[in-house]
């Protein structure tokens, strides 16, 4: 049993026999990778960096596609055109390591972005965003821009942002890599216990050990393979 | 700032040369129905209506009054193209005029005696009593006019009979404008004219500038000039809609990975483009007006610039500003459509 006790719930994440590469298939980043997670999983990709963990997380979310191989979100195929959209509007939401939000937009507009790609009720949305916003300790800061925030604030919101849709699974790549010790920490304790709270799956890609050893699983990539460690 | 320019500059083309239309079409009609002018010439400078057909139609049953003018184009001192108007004495617009100086009652009484738009007035110096050099010849000033039609305000009109000889076009005038007693019987004058003089047509007042070459020219020459403003414009919003584009393709990126569809970017940079234009449209009024305004009051234009703020223009003007705008930001949108997440977020 894993340490969030789900070893039998049902697969939300299913990677089969992935191969990717780059510049013509010169640099083979994958090779027959597989895996599958489970709903509420918090899971770890854990490796140094250019050993093809943000490439996964990316066709995990439809942002890229595999050369061969088969991927499975929530359902949808993340590599089919047609899936890709609903991929994102529904199933699931992603951390960055540089945060990526959009300096122009308050903290707040920058989380209700998925309220309009998805034309969601405003008003929902706007409960939502308290009830994250509250729970990541950004509620004060909500009509601050982007500029004027910490880095630590800045991945909050992008967690809150990732979360405002209720995705399945939030795709977390280096969530902690451009943070201080501290900051990391509490940024990865929030992303944790958020994902806990409302049964989320994680996948999380990291090259800090530490925090690969507080998730559930851990899978070291390596040479373009995945193993369980 | 290219739809601001694009605007400003069809709406003052636009506006000065439909105003100038006006103008010479008021000139024409001379409180009249029908204009009768020689047919098949390119230009009314050309045409000879003879005094013989000009008796003939005023006998004609159903018509009231009927005016004959004569164009010509004379040269006088400080300027060098001025128009003559040959009319006869009893031409309404004398009576509309408001005689600054000289009396209205002494038209055509005096033998080699011009009288000047107050506008040729200014700007050739003369003073009624004096004598002025018109073409080869020194002519008396009889009397100083205020007209409303800027074109009339700056041009001398001679009486007929002087303008014949001086042109050299004894017994011919180049239009006829023509007040029927009975409107409704505008078709059989027109086609009574046609039977009896062949080498003339008489067509009413909106006939004529609907179907006048030159007016047709000037008007399409208009349009043609404002519209290559807006391809300009046009050309400034895809670039500048581009620039954006490239410098935001990150937070397109972005978009995208937080659910945007491809349409959502287009029509978003569409959007945006659009509400620029409009920005750049009420910019454009603004300067176009101003432009009209100032070129109004102008004193070296004074009375040649009256332009025509008509709806249907400004609804023109704004329609072109918006097809430019949207044609020209269809690539940038396009564009953006076509940015790849992945790439994005891994090189930015």
């Amino acid at each position: 049993m894993n340490k969030g006790g789900r070893e039998n719930s049902e697969t939300v994440v299913e990677v089969r026999n992935v191969y990717k590469g780059f510049d013509d298939g010169r640099i083979q980043v994958l090779k027959n990778v597989s895996v599958k997670i489970a709903q509420g999983e918090v899971v770890a990709l854990w490796g140094p960096s250019g050993s093809g963990k943000t490439t996964l997380l990316y066709m995990m979310g439809g942002l890229d596609v595999p050369d061969s191989g088969k991927i499975y979100v929530g359902g949808l195929n993340p590599a089919a055109e047609r899936d890709r959209l609903a991929l994102r509007r529904e199933k699931v939401g992603f951390v960055f390591q540089l945060h990526n939000l959009i300096p122009d937009l308050t903290l707040k507009e920058n989380c209700l972005v998925t309220c309009i790609a998805t034309r969601g009720d405003p008003d929902q949305y706007d409960k939502r965003f308290a009830e994250l916003a509250k729970d990541l300790g950004i509620d004060h800061r909500k009509d601050r821009r982007i500029q004027e925030l910490s880095g630590g604030e800045r991945q909050r919101v992008a967690l809150c942002r990732a979360l405002m849709h209720r995705p399945s699974v939030v795709l977390a790549d280096e969530p902690t890599g451009s943070l201080d010790e501290k900051s990391g920490e509490a940024v990865f304790a929030l992303l944790v216990r958020l994902a806990r709270k409302e049964g989320r799956t994680v996948v999380m890609a990291t090259h800090e050990r530490r925090f690969a050893d507080a998730c559930d699983r851990v899978f070291q990539v390596r040479d373009g393979c995945l193993k369980e460690i | 700032m290219g739809i601001a320019f694009g605007v400003a500059a069809m709406l003052t083309v636009l506006s000065i040369v439909l105003g100038a239309i006006g103008m010479f079409e008021r000139i024409l009609a001379n409180d009249s129905h029908f204009l009768v002018f020689e047919r098949n010439v390119s230009d009314l400078f050309f045409s000879s209506v003879s005094e013989s057909a000009i008796e003939a139609i005023s006998g004609m049953e159903n018509v009231d009054t009927i005016y004959p003018m004569l164009f010509g184009i004379v040269s006088s001192e400080n300027n060098p193209v001025i128009t003559c108007f040959g009319i006869a004495d009893n031409d309404p617009r004398l009576d509309d005029a408001e005689w600054v100086h000289g009396d209205r009652a002494s038209f055509g009484k005096e033998g080699n005696t011009v009288y000047l738009g107050l506008r040729a007035a200014e700007f050739s110096g003369a003073r009624v009593g004096e004598e002025l050099a018109i073409g080869r010849k020194a002519m008396n000033v009889g009397g100083i006019l205020k007209l409303e039609n800027g074109f009339e305000n700056g041009g001398v009109f001679m009486p007929l009979a002087l303008a014949q000889e001086f042109f050299r076009k004894e017994g011919f005038s180049s239009i006829a404008a023509v007040k029927l007693k009975d409107l409704s019987l505008g078709g059989a004058f027109k086609s009574e004219i046609g039977e009896e003089f062949p080498d003339l047509m008489a067509l009413e007042n909106d006939e004529f500038s609907d179907s006048y070459s030159q007016f047709r020219i000037l008007s399409a020459t208009a349009w043609a000039v404002g519209i290559c403003a807006f391809l300009l414009g046009g050309m400034g919003v895809a670039n500048t809609m581009l620039m954006s584009v490239f410098s935001r393709i990150k937070e397109i990126a972005i978009l995208r990975t937080c659910g945007f569809s491809r349409w959502q970017i287009g029509t978003m940079i569409l959007g945006e483009s659009l509400l620029l234009a409009s920005l750049g449209a009420v910019l454009g009024f603004g300067l176009g007006f101003g432009a009209l305004r100032i070129m109004q009051d102008l004193p070296q234009l004074n009375g040649y610039v009256k332009p025509v703020y008509d709806l249907w223009i400004l609804l023109g003007v704004g329609a072109v500003a918006f097809v430019t705008s949207a044609g020209g930001a269809c690539y940038p949108a396009w564009r953006a459509t076509q940015i790849q997440p992945a790439e994005a977020l891994r090189y930015e």
